[in-house]
């Protein structure tokens, strides 16, 4: 019987000391909406940065050098050739020309055809973004799934000073795998899963089988820090008065973790993920490189030797547009998760 | 509860969008094969192509992987034989002189939409290749310099082909991918034949049914096709229904795959050729694919005008010390400045400096040169490395610079200041003395010639002049003997190795290369 009067106390104690949970930013009123003056700043920020990225993205794409008429031309070219591609392909007019007519095909949703290809810089991204969104958000997800209940799990048997061993192993593997670098994990996953054991495809994006090993090789570095990560904030939160008070009401474990420690973890780890997400879309090349797995990170690097202007400016113009909604989107939910975040400084 | 009702919600968006997307990529393709990739298909041949195609144009293909997928997509008028001996393609019989050609063209070919393989069209597909306007890199290669007169006559069946000078090696520039002969409706639209989107086009034995950028490209067999060529020993097995080219494959990643199962026929590195090496399933055919060599800048203020310190680089470089650096010692030696497999080439090492490095220290000790070089010879450029160190070695300090391709042939081409010396890759798909003796004694570069050395050599264009107006081998091969000779004691070059273009095939699959030319079209499955 006495059960429902220590839950409700259980409540009361727990959500007045739970960060945020039923007041505004720092004591202010909800009156003050801070959603919407969080929206102002943040769509200001975002325009900002989209339009720094449209500058920057233009303009130092033809600092790469060689020149793209005599890449686009090949062995043997004439000069004369090659000073026609130079024309064609728009290179003699003035730089501020160039961007001229880049900006005005942004507002048409035109990033150009490609200088090597014959095909549209839109039509590149479209065919190939999928790829790597896939192997970034499936890497996430596990990086996710994995990391948070291990960091956890870690934290709560190491609380307190205890299983020492297991705080050290702990340490010591993620330390590890963290530091091993993409490529040597990659390739090791690939001569034991394909090579040697022969269960799944060495690389290819034939099936879906292939996509186990490119997700795994890159998640592991990223599982590995943030598995670290919530191992120390588990073990700062379990030390938090809220929680030895919740301890010595003796909630179930699962209650007590899932409903209380974990909300609290996760402001760290979301705001981690979202960068690692961001650096997953942009920087997969390496991983794509050891799977053979079609993605933009691949793409990039061609288009850089083939000095393909309009698609190397079309893939960082997509991928720092991306980068940039996903910060917005882990604010988003920060701010859900906790409205203190609404006040402070943004993630990008 | 709010927080975990959104924290819910989103990763079960995010897992939703992770589904989808995998329905837009890797759901949308059939497994075909291997060990780990399901059942292996009997009618289909993966391969791999280094990039994706620039252009479905045969006539305007300037990389290999544009030469590989045109030989699919448009037969040519000549061919060339297990020997290296000419073959009917298109055309059933030839005639020529050193100064013009006729082709008898076979009566039972069309196109992909059925509109039948006349001289008309034969001589309007060839005229544009050979147009100017058509910026093309090969036309001089095959039709020598000037503008030639092509004509078809239908009634005779046949197509003539009038030289602005003599060429006398005009049919084997005929059995060039480029020369591919492209039909109305691809000419009547060029940027549909340029994205490979007009089936009507296509005149060879495949049409093009799925492009996708980066990802793969699907080629489908014509059931009409009937114009293939007649070998003196018919090929083995039969072509593939579909051949599946994936591109911008790594090659270590390729020889994974052709060991999992999961590719059939593919270029691989010379690294990996242990791998293979004994394996009874797997067949590996070396030929030499571009002529490596050490070209010195020989324009007004470059050292290398000097006789003698050509020489002496020449002597302390080392072909097997190359080999090993730049191609794990899978290179194939040159004796000349074009593989051994080119007729007219230099039958032995003769003429080639040799080593003496005591005697090129004392003349390179103190001396400083500007070397530009590719990071495409030799595992991230380690061709031009051994170059620097063999030269550091002798006393001589060289400043090397290393980039990619694209900046490579900026620089040589367009800025003659910046290097002294390089290491060129020469890669004569024509086969011929004449196309390598251009590009390093012939009109330089900024003057719209293709030798980016600049050393300009009036003896050899004659020498050429000569060998193509020979009317028959042995006048034509002592030119070339004797160009290839006085490039080799002026040390306008050194040569080191082909480097090789190793393709494993998996049990059950082969390819053919005649006269050291892979050559794409005779791909089939054996089992």
């Amino acid at each position: 019987m006495t059960e429902p009067t220590m839950l409700s106390k259980e409540v009361q104690i727990l959500e007045s000391q739970t960060p945020g949970a039923t007041k505004g930013p720092r004591g202010r009123a909800l009156s003050l909406s801070p959603w919407a003056d969080y929206a102002l700043r943040r769509a200001g920020g975002v325009l900002l940065s989209v339009a720094l990225l449209v500058v920057v993205t233009f303009f130092m794409v033809p600092l790469i050098p060689g020149d793209p008429a005599v890449a686009v031309a090949g062995a043997d070219a004439t000069t004369e050739q090659i000073e026609a591609i130079r024309n064609s392909l728009g290179l003699n007019d003035p730089l501020y020309i160039q961007f001229f007519h880049y900006v005005g095909g942004l507002f048409t949703g035109d990033l150009g055809e490609s200088f090597a290809y014959s095909t549209s810089v839109s039509q590149i991204i479209a065919t190939k973004l999928p790829f790597t969104a896939e192997l970034a958000v499936l890497g996430i997800i596990l990086v996710l799934l994995v990391s948070v209940p291990a960091g956890m799990l870690v934290g709560i048997l190491t609380r307190g000073g205890r299983k020492k061993w297991l705080d050290v192993s702990f340490g010591m593997l993620t330390g590890l795998f963290q530091a091993v670098p993409q490529y040597v994990v990659s390739t090791m996953l690939v001569v034991v899963f394909a090579i040697i054991l022969k269960v799944l495809p060495a690389a290819g994006a034939a099936s879906l089988s292939a996509l186990i090993l490119p997700v795994i090789g890159l998640s592991i570095a990223p599982i590995c820090s943030i598995a670290r990560v919530v191992r120390r904030e588990t073990s700062t939160v379990l030390e938090q008065d809220y929680l030895r008070t919740a301890r010595g009401w003796r909630l179930p474990s699962l209650r007590l973790y899932a409903r209380h420690a974990l909300p609290n973890l996760l402001t760290t780890a979301l705001t981690l993920a979202g960068l690692i997400l961001a650096g997953m879309l942009g920087g997969a090349i390496i991983v794509e490189n050891v799977f053979n797995w079609p993605g933009l990170g691949r793409e990039i690097v061609t288009a850089i030797v083939n000095k393909d202007y309009p698609v190397i400016q079309g893939i960082i113009l997509v991928l720092g547009f991306l980068a940039i909604v996903l910060n917005l989107l882990v604010d988003i939910i920060l701010g859900l998760i906790d409205p203190r975040t609404l006040g402070g400084k943004s993630n990008g | 509860m709010q927080g975990r009702s959104t924290l819910m919600a989103a990763a079960a968006a995010a897992t939703a969008a992770a589904f989808l997307l995998t329905g837009c990529t890797t759901g949308g393709q059939s497994s075909t094969g291997g060990s780990t990739g399901g059942t292996m298909s009997t009618d289909t041949i993966r391969t791999a192509l280094n990039a994706d195609p620039t252009t479905f144009n045969a006539a305007k293909a300037n990389a290999k992987d544009d030469y590989e997928v045109a030989r699919f997509l448009f037969d040519t008028v000549v061919r060339r034989d297990a020997d290296g001996k000419f073959i009917g393609g298109l055309a059933t019989d030839w005639k020529n002189t050193a100064t013009e050609a006729t082709l008898t063209i076979r009566k039972d070919a069309a196109c992909a939409d059925g509109t039948a393989i006349t001289p008309t069209i034969v001589a309007k597909s060839l005229s544009y290749f050979a147009d100017p306007a058509t910026k093309n890199n090969f036309g001089k290669l095959v039709f020598g310099p000037g503008q030639p007169t092509i004509t078809g006559d239908d009634a005779a069946g046949t197509v003539d082909i009038k030289l602005a000078q003599p060429w006398s090696e005009l049919i084997g520039g005929l059995t060039l991918a480029q020369t591919g002969i492209i039909c109305p409706a691809g000419l009547a639209d060029l940027d549909g034949l340029a994205k490979g989107t007009v089936k009507g086009a296509f005149s060879g034995p495949y049409t093009l049914t799925k492009s996708s950028h980066g990802v793969s490209y699907d080629m489908t067999l014509r059931d009409d096709y009937k114009a293939w060529p007649t070998y003196s020993k018919p090929l083995e097995g039969t072509p593939a229904k579909t051949v599946r080219f994936f591109p911008g494959v790594n090659k270590t990643t390729v020889a994974n795959q052709l060991l999992t199962g999961e590719m059939d026929v593919s270029d691989i590195a010379p690294a990996d050729v242990q791998r293979f090496e004994g394996n009874k399933d797997y067949a590996v055919t070396t030929v030499p694919f571009a002529g490596i060599f050490l070209l010195f800048n020989q324009r007004e203020g470059s050292p290398f005008t000097d006789p003698a310190l050509r020489k002496a680089v020449a002597q302390l470089m080392n072909q097997q010390a190359f080999n090993a650096a730049a191609y794990a010692g899978k290179g194939i030696t040159y004796n000349s400045i074009v593989a051994p497999t080119v007729p007219c080439a230099l039958p032995d090492n003769s003429s080639l400096t040799k080593e003496d490095a005591e005697a090129a220290k004392a003349v390179l000790a103190g001396k400083t040169f500007k070397m530009v070089g590719t990071t495409s010879i030799g595992p991230n450029g380690a061709g031009s490395t051994y170059v620097q160190e063999a030269l550091r070695a002798a006393g001589a300090t060289v400043d090397l610079q290393l980039v990619d391709n694209g900046t490579w042939a900026t620089m040589t081409q367009t800025k003659p200041e910046t290097w002294d010396l390089t290491v060129q890759g020469d890669a004569n798909f024509v086969g011929t003395v004449a196309a390598s003796l251009t590009r390093i004694a012939g009109v330089p570069t900024e003057k719209g010639g293709r030798n980016i050395g600049g050393g300009e050599n009036a003896d050899i264009l004659a020498d050429i002049a000569t060998a193509q107006s020979a009317t028959d081998d042995k006048a034509r091969c002592e030119a070339y003997t004797k160009a290839q000779k006085s490039i080799l004691s002026d040390n306008d070059i050194v040569p080191f190795v082909g480097e090789p273009q190793i393709v494993a095939q998996r049990s059950g699959f082969s390819i053919q290369a005649p006269s050291g030319i892979v050559d794409y079209a005779t791909l089939r499955i054996t089992k």
